[in-house]
Order: structure tokens, then sequence, then C-alpha cells
């Protein structure tokens, strides 16, 4: 609610005149409505009534008829009756019922409770500036923290957990932590790791020892066992005590060519069948991210070319559908049964769909069933009219 | 002396054609737009129509549908407020 009646009332000392005749309300004048819980309907007529009062001897009062609030709000006229009476009994308005010479009633005198909506008003702004004041005061201790201290402050919206990774004595900061307890448990770890006066160091050397997030020290920890992983793929012995500045140079490389390309060349230079990559990133003095940060483009387009390559080698073969024998006789001779019954009993149209049938079985068969193995009957050696053959019988003599 | 243009506007919405459409949250929403000096969050809105985030969300998505509300993004959080040439006539048009 803050938040919206500081950008409705700006300036913080909008408050209704009590005795101004020239007052008219408004929304901002509503704050009691804002206060009561009420549905919208409720504080559409409240606030048509609102705009329809006037300082009269002393009081601000209207006497709009039901008809009129409701062709105002839009609302039906019982709907304006219910809500009059539910403000009323909340006590935004008190009505009294008017009446003419005859003593029949003519409308409602509605009179507001300015006194209560002055109150309420005053007691709105006076919480709007306090809050206003504890909102300040927090971001001046941001502030004063970031100075005191030399580095940016934890914030509480990013619920940060702080890790100092200047010595061993790493101290992690849960979520649960308030600004104050973040800082503090961040300076006793700075200190154990330095063995000094951290703030003094801190105020006095612009080079504060480094606290990273939580979350980049994650991502520190994963590139330092990327490195170990390299250097073990790569057989290497002299795995150096400091991986930071390989796990750096390997982050920049990942952020510049992207995560999945860098693992996709490094693959190619590791396993793939060129051992020249293998060999210099082995023997590279520098370490081997250098080295494949160095020739990156080159193992890059020996990486394209090779899958350009494969990708053309073969196509896959395509599955063709299993040929069911069995079950394509059987229909073929349902087929064939049900043409022999239409042909005796003379149904023409019986026959013609039976006929329909055989052909596209055949035509199925023809497209979808395996080559059938020709066997040629081959009579040699086992028909008795070959037998006693022999090459010299069939030379011909001249 | 009563409230003008918050007459005018209640009036003029309750007469349109398309008054049967615009419900009391509704024309509460396009109120208290009326009124403010700088675009309201969904919060601000519920807390000074006094009406549940679900309806309020389908209200403004009508009126944002309709382009009499427009929605401006500041720190991750969308503000509403009534569009420029907004009148109450055409706002009645643009509902209908």
């Amino acid at each position: 609610m803050s938040d919206a009646l500081l950008q409705i009332y700006p300036n913080d000392t909008h408050t209704i005149p009590l005795t101004n005749a020239n007052w008219s309300f408004t929304v901002r004048d509503c704050r009691l409505a804002i206060k009561v819980k009420l549905t919208p309907a409720a504080r559409l007529v409240f606030y048509a009534i609102c705009a329809r009062c006037g300082y009269e001897k002393g009081k601000w009062t209207c006497y709009p008829s039901y008809e009129l609030i409701s062709h105002d709000t839009g609302l039906s006229v019982r709907h304006v009756i219910r809500m009059c009476n539910l403000l009323a009994k909340k006590e935004l308005i008190h009505v009294k019922p008017r009446y003419d010479e005859d003593g029949l009633h003519i409308s409602n005198l509605f009179t507001l409770p300015a006194e209560r909506m002055w109150a309420a008003a005053k007691e709105t702004i006076k919480e709007e500036k306090e809050r206003a004041e504890r909102k300040r005061e927090a971001k001046q201790a941001e502030v004063d923290a970031f100075l005191k201290v030399g580095v940016a402050p934890v914030s509480l919206d990013d619920q940060a957990n702080v890790v100092d990774l200047a010595g061993s004595a790493a101290t992690f900061i849960t979520d649960d932590d308030d600004i104050a307890t973040s800082n503090a448990k961040a300076d006793a770890a700075c200190v154990a790791a330095t063995g000094g006066d951290c703030l003094t160091v801190a105020t006095e050397a612009p080079a504060a020892p480094s606290r990273l997030t939580a979350k980049a020290a994650a991502r520190l920890q994963e590139l330092q066992g990327d490195v170990r992983n390299i250097y073990a793929s790569l057989k290497r012995a002299d795995l150096p005590e400091d991986l930071t500045p390989s796990a750096r140079a390997l982050e920049v490389l990942q952020k510049r060519e992207g995560l999945q390309e860098a693992y996709r060349v490094y693959m190619f230079a590791i396993e793939y069948t060129d051992p020249f990559w293998f060999n210099g990133m082995r023997n590279a003095k520098d370490g081997p991210v250098a080295y494949l940060d160095r020739n990156f483009e080159a193992i890059r387009k020996q990486a394209d070319e090779a899958a350009a390559k494969k990708s053309k080698a073969k196509p896959a073969p395509t599955s063709k559908k299993s040929w069911n024998q069995a079950a394509w006789q059987r229909r073929y001779d349902e087929a064939n049964a049900d043409q022999s019954a239409a042909c005796d009993i003379h149904d023409y149209a019986a026959y013609e769909s039976a006929q329909h049938r055989i052909d596209e079985l055949e035509a199925e068969k023809a497209a979808d069933a395996p080559a059938e193995e020709v066997e040629f009957d081959v009579k040699g050696d086992d028909d008795p009219a070959f037998q006693g053959f022999t090459l010299e019988d069939l030379t011909i003599s001249e | 002396m009563a409230n003008q243009h918050t007459l005018k506007l209640l009036r003029q919405l309750s007469e349109s054609p398309a008054a049967p459409k615009l419900t009391a949250t509704t024309r509460m929403a396009i109120v208290v737009l009326d009124q403010s000096h700088s675009p309201l969050s969904i919060g601000d809105l519920c807390n000074l129509t006094g009406a549940v985030p679900a309806t309020l969300i389908r209200t403004v998505r009508l009126l944002l549908r309709a382009r009499i509300v427009t929605a401006v993004r500041l720190r991750g959080q969308q503000y509403y407020s009534l569009a420029p040439r907004t009148e109450p006539t055409v706002i009645a048009k643009e509902v209908r």
C-alpha cells in the first residue's frame, strides 16, 4: 500500500481540509476506504458519494438518490442499496433519510466521517514517512559498510553467499544471515587468512582480499576440475599447484566460443584421428589450455571438415516394412473364396469386389514382398537320363 | 463542490454502450488509474481497488487488449497507467 500511496501522494502533504468549502473529494482523499476491507463495488459507491459531497454547516454531506448513484456507478439500484448499507455498517458514511412536506421519503442524506478520514490520512502519511526513513537508513548502512570494508556489501535480495578465497579458512555465509552477520563472517575469515587486521589492510590498500560469491566460487572450482581432467586425459604429470590461471583462460575460451563449441573442438583435438593436436597440447610448455586457445581456429576448421565428411559418407539405410507372408496368404485365400462364392450365386458386384481385393493384394505383394529365390530345377546328377554323360560326350564330332 | 472530473468519468462509463461489460472492478481500476499521478503496479491496484489479484490481472489484461491501459516495465516489474489519448468515450468504444 505504501508504494501506491507514495505514488499517488508524491508530496505527502495532501490532507483533507476539514473546513474548506471548495474542496472536492477524490480517490486520494479516501485513505480510510483503503484501510477498511471493502469490495470494489463498495469502494466505487463510496467514491461516488465522496465526489458529490460538499461542505455545509460544518459537515461534508450530499443527498443523491439511489438511482443517481446507480447511474453514476453503473451498478443496479439494489446493489447500490446493499453497498450503502455495508458502508453505513462499517461507519464510512452516515445515512439519514430525508422526507418531503407530506412525510414521504425522497432521498437519503449521506454524511462523511471527515474527522476519521482526516485521522486516517494523517496516520497513513506518518506510516509512509517512517517506512521511507527506514528504507533510507538501510541504504545508508549499505553505503557505510561499503566504505568501511572496501568491498561491496552482500545484497539480501540476491541472497548471495559470500566465500573468502584468500586463505584455506573459507567461510560460507548462509542465506539466512543478514548483511551485518555476513560481513562479520567474511571479515573473520579474512583475518584468519591474512593473519592480520583485515579491515586495516582493506582500508589502507585498495587491493582488498578477493571475495567471490558462492556462485562464482563454485564456477571456479568447476573450471579447475575441468583443467585437472584435461591434464589427466593428456597424461601430463606437470599439473600446476595453482589452477586458477588455466581455469580463467578456459572460462574466457568458453565464453568467447560457447561451451558446446569449445567442448566439441577440444574433443576433436584429443580424441579424433589427428594426433598432431594431441601431442601439441601434451607438450605445450604454457599448458594445454593456452595451446588450445592459441590454435582454436585451426582445430575447429579441421573438426568442421571431418564432421562434413562424416555426414556425407553414408546415408542411414531405411528400414523396410516387414513382410508377413502368412497373413497375406490368408487374406488372399479369403478373397479367392469370396470370389468363388460370388460366382456361385451370380453376384456380380461381390465378384468385382473380391477381384479388386485380389488385385490389391497382388500389388501389395509385388511392392513389399522380398524377391523370391528362384529355384532352378536343374536336372543333372540326379537324373538317370543324364547318368554316365561326360564332357567328351558333348563334343561335336566332325 | 463535487469532483466533476471523477463524476464525469463515472457517468460516461456507465452511460456508454459498453456499460454492461464494465464490471465494478474495471470501473474502479479506471478511476484509480485516472486519478493517479504515476503508473501503478498490480499490487498497488489491488490495494486501491480492493479487488483480488486474479480478478485484477484479468481486468488489466482486458484493458491492455483494448489499449485503454499502457504498461511500462521498471526494475523487472510491470506498471500500468491510462493511455494518454484515453477519453471516457474512447474507453467505452474500445471495451465494447
